[in-house]
C-alpha cells in the first residue's frame, strides 16, 4: 500500500499538468474510399438489401476502420481482397437490375478498394516514428482487441527495436504510470479517460485530418463548465499524399483557434468509421460454427453478454448466472441470478472449458456411482423411444399421443426438450408417466422414475458442489488480481472445471437462436 | 481569518506529525492525501442546516475515501461541541496551565483561578497573552458556555497532567486526544462508505505513526481511527461502517447529520436514493464505468440545489462540485 501512495501522488501531481499533442494525417487514397464507402453505406440504407448484405457490409466497414490507425500499410492488412471483389461484383449484378443509380458509388468503392491493395504509403507510422526515439516510458493503447492485434504484429514488424509497449484502453485504469502515451485514430473512439485523465505526462493522438473529431479536456461539472482544464493541446499537422509527406509544425496553437479549413461535408464523424456491434451478425457466425461441427444442430433463444476485452457469451434466456460479488464478504460471494438481473459492471463466472450442462453430468455421474450405467442407459432408452417415434410418425403425432395419455405439457417445444439432452427428465410426472404410456414401458415405470428421480437429485448436488468448490477458489482472489480484465480458476480433481470470471460491459437489446454448442463460451467480438 | 481556516489549523498541526509506513520507512503523508483529510475534517466540522452534498473527481480512487473518511470521523470528534464535556475537562486543568481557547475568535492564555460564582455555577479564570500593544485581558469561562480548547504547547504534556486522558492508550484515543483532550470514547456512525468493502478495508489498513513524546511514537492504521462497525470487536468503540453497494445489508438508522461516502460511480448511482436526506459525498474516477452518469446525475441535483457552498479545502488534480441541497425537516 505504501509503493501505491507514491504512485497516487504523481497521479495527482500530473491531473492538472498533462499535454496532449495532436498530430494529424492525411492520405488521399484512404480519404477518398472512406468517403466513397461512406456514400455506398447511406445509399445501400434506403434499399432492401440493408439487412441482407450485413455481413459484407460489416467486412468492408472493418476494412474501413483498419485503415484510419493502422500503422501497416494498406496492402498488408489481414483481408482476402479476392473474396470482397467477388462480392462487391455480386452486388453489382444485383443493383444493375434493381437500383442502377448506387452503381456509380459501388464502383467508386471498388475502385479505391483495387487502388489500396498496391498503396504503400505509412503516414501514421511516419508520424509514430518521430515518436518513439527517446529512452521515455511508452505505451501504446489500442481501443479495442482488433487495434491491439494490428499494433502488435506492426511494431514486431516495423519497429522491432523499440520498447514501446502496447495495452487496451481498459487496462489503463490501474497505478501504473507512463512517461507518454500514444493513441491511433480519432480521440472519440477511446473512453474519455484515456483523453481527460491519461496515465502519462503526455498523450500524443495521431489521428486523421479528415475525421471529425474533439479532444475534450473541459471540467464535468456544472459549477466548473466554463473552467478549462489546464491541459495544452499542442497540434503538429502532416499531410501526406501519395507523391511524399509534407510535415506543417504548428505546435503551441490553442485547439479552439485553428478550425479546419476543409468545409463540412468532407469530414466523417468518428463513430461512423468504426465498425457496428451487431448480435444478429455475430450470432449467424455461431451457426456456421456449429453447421461446420456438427451438423445436427439444436438451438435456444440467447442473449449476448458483451464482456470486457472485446469478448461476448451467448446464455440462454432462461439461464442462471454466477454472480460474483468481491465486495461480499467470502461466503456470499456467488449468488446465481437470473440473465435479466445481470447489468454492466456485473462480473459474472462461467465455466470456460466445458459447458455447464457436460460439467455438471461429469460430477453427478461420479455422485451416481455404480448405479450411473443403469440409470443413464434408461435415460437414454425412453428418449431415444421418443425420438424413434417423431422419426416414424412425426412430433405433432407424439403430441397427440402424450396428451391422450394425460400429458400436460406436451406442446412441440416441450417435447422438443425433452428428447434432447438439455433436460434430464419433466416437471410433471403425469407427462413421464404418458412417455411410459406411448413407449408401451408402463410395466417398469417405476424402475424408470426411480432412476430419473436419483439422475435429477444427482445434477442438483452436482450443481450445489460446482458453487461450493467455486466459492473456495473465489475466497483466495486478490484485489491485486481484481485489476486484471477477467480470471482463470481451475477447480482440483474436476475435468474442465475451469472458470473464467468476467466482468460485463454490456447487454445489447435483441433475442437471437444460437446452437446450444455454442452457448457459455466466450468469443472474440471483433473478428 | 475565517472561522473554518481557524478549525483546519488544528487538523493540519495532527497531520505534520503523522507518517506512514513504506517498506519499513517512514514517509510525510503526501499533499493530497493530507488535503483529502482536511477536506474531509472541515466537511464535518462545519454545520449547516441542509443537507450537503460533495463530489470528487480524483485521479484515482484509490485510498482518496479513506482518507476524507479519516478526516471525517476526526471532525465529527472535534467538532462534537458538547459543552459539559469540555468544561469537565477544562475544570480538572491545573492553574498555570497554558491553554488555547476557541470561543468568538482564538485566544491563547494562562488559567488562573478555579471559582464559583455568586451564583453557584463553576468558572475558570483565564489570564490572555498580553497582546503587542501591552493589553491584557482575563476571560471568564463558566460551565454554561459553548466553547472549544487545546493545549498549544506540547499536547502530550496533557496526556501525562490531565486526568481526563491518563490509560488512554489506544491509536484512535491518541489521536482522538490530540485534536481534542475532552474527547470520551463512544459509538457514533459518523459515516457510512457505500462501495468494495475488501478495497475500502484494504486501503485503511495502510499503516501510520504519529509522535507521543519527542523520543517515540505511536502506531496504527487508518482503520484505527476508522473503526467501522463491521471490523472492530463487538463492544468496541465504532465510528463508521461500510456498506455494500450490492449488497442488501440492513443500514442502522442514522440521523441526518451523518455523511455517505459513496467510492465510484456505480455505487453512487445503485445506492444514493436510499439517503435522500443524507450529506453526500461522491469520489468518482474518470474511468470508472458509468462515471458520465453518477455526473450527469449530480449535475441535475446542483441545478435543483437551494443554496451554493463551497469549501475551503481545495485539492490539486482534484474538480470538485459542492452545494446545499433540501433544507432539513422540509
Amino acid at each position: 500500500m505504501g509503493r501505491n501512495l507514491e504512485v497516487i501522488t504523481k497521479l495527482y501531481q500530473q491531473a492538472s499538468n498533462t499535454e496532449i499533442h495532436a498530430h494529424e494525417f492525411r492520405d488521399v487514397l484512404v480519404q477518398q474510399f472512406s468517403f466513397a464507402v461512406q456514400k455506398f453505406f447511406n445509399g445501400i440504407a434506403d434499399t432492401p438489401y440493408a439487412t441482407p448484405w450485413m455481413q459484407g457490409l460489416q467486412a468492408i466497414r472493418k476494412y474501413r476502420y483498419t485503415l484510419v490507425f493502422t500503422l501497416l500499410p494498406a496492402n498488408d492488412i489481414d483481408i482476402f481482397p479476392s473474396q470482397i471483389l467477388e462480392q462487391l461484383q455480386r452486388w453489382r449484378n444485383v443493383l444493375q437490375q434493381s437500383y442502377p443509380n448506387m452503381i456509380l458509388t459501388l464502383d467508386a468503392v471498388s475502385e479505391g478498394f483495387q487502388q489500396l491493395q498496391t498503396h504503400t504509403d505509412t503516414p501514421i507510422a511516419d508520424i509514430f516514428q518521430t515518436l518513439i526515439g527517446s529512452d521515455e516510458s511508452m505505451i501504446l493503447v489500442a481501443a479495442d482487441k482488433r487495434q491491439l492485434a494490428l499494433h502488435k504484429k506492426a511494431l514486431l514488424h516495423s519497429f522491432p527495436n523499440s520498447k514501446i509497449r502496447t495495452c487496451q484502453q481498459s487496462e489503463l485504469a490501474g497505478l501504473e504510470l507512463f512517461d507518454r502515451l500514444i493513441v491511433i485514430g480519432p480521440a472519440a473512439w477511446f473512453k474519455s479517460y484515456v483523453i481527460a485523465a491519461p496515465r502519462a505526462k503526455r498523450l500524443d493522438v495521431i489521428r486523421p485530418s479528415w475525421i471529425r473529431d474533439v479532444i475534450e479536456s473541459n471540467c464535468v461539472f456544472l459549477n466548473n463548465k466554463d473552467v478549462q482544464r489546464t491541459v495544452l493541446v499542442h497540434r503538429s499537422t502532416s499531410k501526406s499524399s501519395n507523391l511524399g509527406i509534407m510535415e506543417i509544425e504548428s505546435q503551441g496553437v490553442p485547439e479552439s483557434q485553428e478550425e479546419p479549413t476543409l468545409n463540412g461535408e468532407d469530414f466523417l464523424d468518428a463513430l461512423e468509421v468504426r465498425p457496428l456491434l451487431d448480435v444478429s451478425i455475430i450470432a449467424q457466425r455461431q451457426r456456421i460454427f456449429d453447421d461446420s461441427e456438427q451438423g445436427n444442430q439444436e438451438f435456444t433463444d440467447a442473449r449476448l453478454l458483451v464482456l470486457d476485452e472485446q469478448l461476448g457469451v451467448f446464455l440462454p434466456i432462461d439461464a442462471l448466472v454466477y454472480a460474483v460479488d468481491f465486495s461480499k464478504t467470502n461466503d456470499d460471494r456467488v449468488e446465481r441470478i437470473k440473465l435479466p438481473a445481470v447489468i454492466e459492471n456485473t462480473w459474472i463466472a462461467f465455466r470456460t472449458e466445458r459447458s455447464d450442462r457436460e460439467l455438471i453430468e461429469q460430477i453427478a455421474d461420479r455422485l451416481l456411482g455404480d448405479d450411473k450405467t443403469q440409470f443413464r442407459k434408461l435415460q437414454r432408452d425412453w428418449k431415444q423411444g421418443l425420438e424413434n417415434f417423431v422419426q416414424n410418425k412425426g412430433i405433432e403425432k407424439l403430441g397427440e399421443r402424450l396428451r391422450f395419455y394425460g400429458a400436460q405439457n406436451a406442446s412441440q417445444n416441450n417435447v422438443k426438450r425433452w428428447i434432447s439432452n438439455q433436460s434430464i427428465w419433466m416437471d410433471k410426472l403425469d407427462d413421464f408417466k404418458a412417455v411410459m404410456s406411448v413407449l408401451n414401458l408402463v410395466a417398469r415405470e417405476n424402475e424408470y422414475i426411480e432412476a430419473m428421480r436419483r439422475i435429477d437429485q444427482a445434477h442438483l448436488m452436482a450443481g450445489q458442489k460446482i458453487r461450493g468448490l467455486l466459492l473456495e477458489k473465489l475466497k483466495t482472489i486478490t484485489n491485486r488480481q481484481l485489476q486484471k480484465v477477467h480470471l482463470e480458476i481451475s477447480m482440483e480433481g474436476v475435468e474442465g472445471g475451469k472458470f473464467g470470471i468476467f466482468r460485463v460491459i454490456g447487454v445489447p437489446d435483441g433475442i437471437v437462436k444460437i446452437p446450444f454448442s455454442r452457448l457459455g463460451k466466450p468469443l472474440p467480438l471483433d473478428d | 481569518m475565517q472561522f473554518s481556516n481557524i478549525r483546519l489549523v488544528e487538523i493540519q498541526q495532527l497531520l505534520s506529525v503523522m507518517q506512514y509506513q513504506q517498506t519499513n520507512k517512514w514517509f510525510s503523508i503526501p499533499d493530497w492525501a493530507c488535503e483529502l483529510v482536511t477536506l474531509g475534517f472541515e466537511f464535518a466540522v462545519e454545520s449547516y442546516q441542509s443537507q450537503r452534498i460533495l463530489a470528487l473527481v480524483v485521479p484515482t480512487r484509490e485510498m482518496a475515501a479513506a482518507f476524507f473518511g479519516v478526516g471525517l470521523v476526526l471532525g465529527r470528534i472535534f467538532g462534537d461541541t458538547d459543552g459539559k464535556n469540555d468544561f469537565e475537562a477544562f475544570w480538572q486543568l491545573e492553574e498555570s496551565t497554558s491553554v488555547k481557547l476557541i470561543i468568538g475568535g482564538v485566544h491563547t492564555g494562562v488559567i488562573q483561578s478555579k471559582t464559583f460564582n455568586a451564583s453557584g455555577i463553576r468558572e475558570v479564570r483565564v489570564k490572555i497573552d498580553k497582546k503587542r500593544d501591552g493589553s491584557g485581558t482575563e476571560l471568564r469561562i463558566n460551565e454554561k458556555m459553548k466553547f472549544d480548547f487545546s493545549l498549544p504547547e506540547s499536547r502530550v504534556r496533557l496526556r501525562k497532567d490531565a486526568s481526563i486522558s491518563t490509560e488512554k492508550t489506544s491509536f484512535f484515543e491518541h489521536i482522538a486526544h490530540l485534536l481534542k483532550p475532552t474527547f470520551v470514547p463512544s459509538s457514533k456512525l459518523d459515516c457510512l462508505f457505500v462501495g468494495e468493502k475488501n478495497t475500502l478495508k484494504l486501503a485503511a489498513e495502510l499503516v501510520v505513526r504519529v509522535s507521543d513524546t519527542s523520543n517515540s511514537f505511536l502506531m496504527g492504521c487508518l482503520l484505527d481511527v476508522l473503526r467501522p462497525k463491521s471490523v472492530v470487536d463487538v463492544g468496541t468503540v465504532y465510528r463508521c461502517n461500510f456498506l455494500s453497494s450490492r449488497s442488501n445489508d440492513d443500514f442502522e438508522v442514522m440521523n441526518e447529520l451523518t455523511s455517505i461516502i459513496f467510492d465510484g460511480s456505480t455505487e453512487f448511482l445503485h445506492c444514493v436514493d436510499q439517503f435522500p436526506k443524507h450529506n453526500w459525498v461522491v469520489i468518482l474516477e474518470q474511468s470508472d464505468s458509468q462515471f458520465q452518469a453518477a455526473v450527469d446525475r449530480l449535475n441535475s441535483d446542483f441545478i435543483r440545489r437551494s443554496e451554493d457552498w463551497k469549501p475551503v479545502t481545495q485539492i490539486q488534480g482534484v474538480e470538485m462540485l459542492s452545494f446545499l441541497g433540501e433544507q432539513y425537516g422540509s
